[in-house]
């Protein structure tokens, strides 16, 4: 199996072991929330390993990636709006009082995976 | 939208990741732009008829609604 060592697989390997190595220093000197930052840097070398198995083309953003990218990112907004308007109405109508916490994980998902979810269905539909 | 890119990749023994690569684009978007799923940039168009030796009216046809 051959591994690129090129400049940007190196950087976002040393993002990895960065993260985790700063996460152990949380964990064990200041919170245990720490071990979330060593978990995430270890997917992140996880995932920096598997690209450094594939070429460079692989991953290569071209004009229609770009297109599906916006795309996706500009339903995923709206459907944050949506989301946050919904949330909103709820609030003031007293039917549910959200905390903080409850909106940012809300607001964070929504966009995140709506994002992730709509990227999949513009690559599968096309045009 | 119709195209004739396979007739005119099998012309000059190109597979898709040679145009892909040629072009400057992913293998996926030869692969959608084959089967009509995506409509190019003028850039992109252009690109492949210059490649594939063709004038774009020749490769992309697009049909009236």
């Amino acid at each position: 199996m051959k591994f690129r060592t090129d400049k940007d697989v190196l950087q976002f390997l040393g993002m990895g072991f960065g993260l985790i190595l700063f996460g152990v220093v949380i964990f064990l000197y200041l919170h245990p929330a720490g071990i979330g930052l060593t978990i995430s840097g270890t997917i992140i070398t996880l995932i920096g390993l598997r690209i450094a198995t594939k070429s460079k083309e692989f991953f290569m953003q071209d004009e229609r990636s770009t297109r599906i990218n916006e795309k996706a990112g500009y339903h995923a907004f709206w459907a944050t709006m949506a989301v946050i308007s919904i949330a909103y109405f709820l609030k003031v109508t007293k039917l549910w009082d959200p905390t903080f916490w409850d909106m940012y994980s809300i607001t964070l998902f929504t966009g995140i995976y709506g994002w992730i979810i709509l990227r999949w269905y513009f690559n599968k539909k096309g045009e | 939208m119709k195209t004739r890119m396979k007739e005119f990749r099998a012309r000059h023994n190109l597979t898709q990741e040679e145009l892909a690569k040629k072009v400057g684009v992913r293998r996926e978007t030869i692969v959608f732009l084959e089967q009509g799923k995506y409509n190019p940039s003028l850039k992109l168009a252009h690109d492949v008829a210059k490649t594939l030796k063709a004038k774009i009216d020749e490769l992309f046809i697009f049909e009236n609604d």
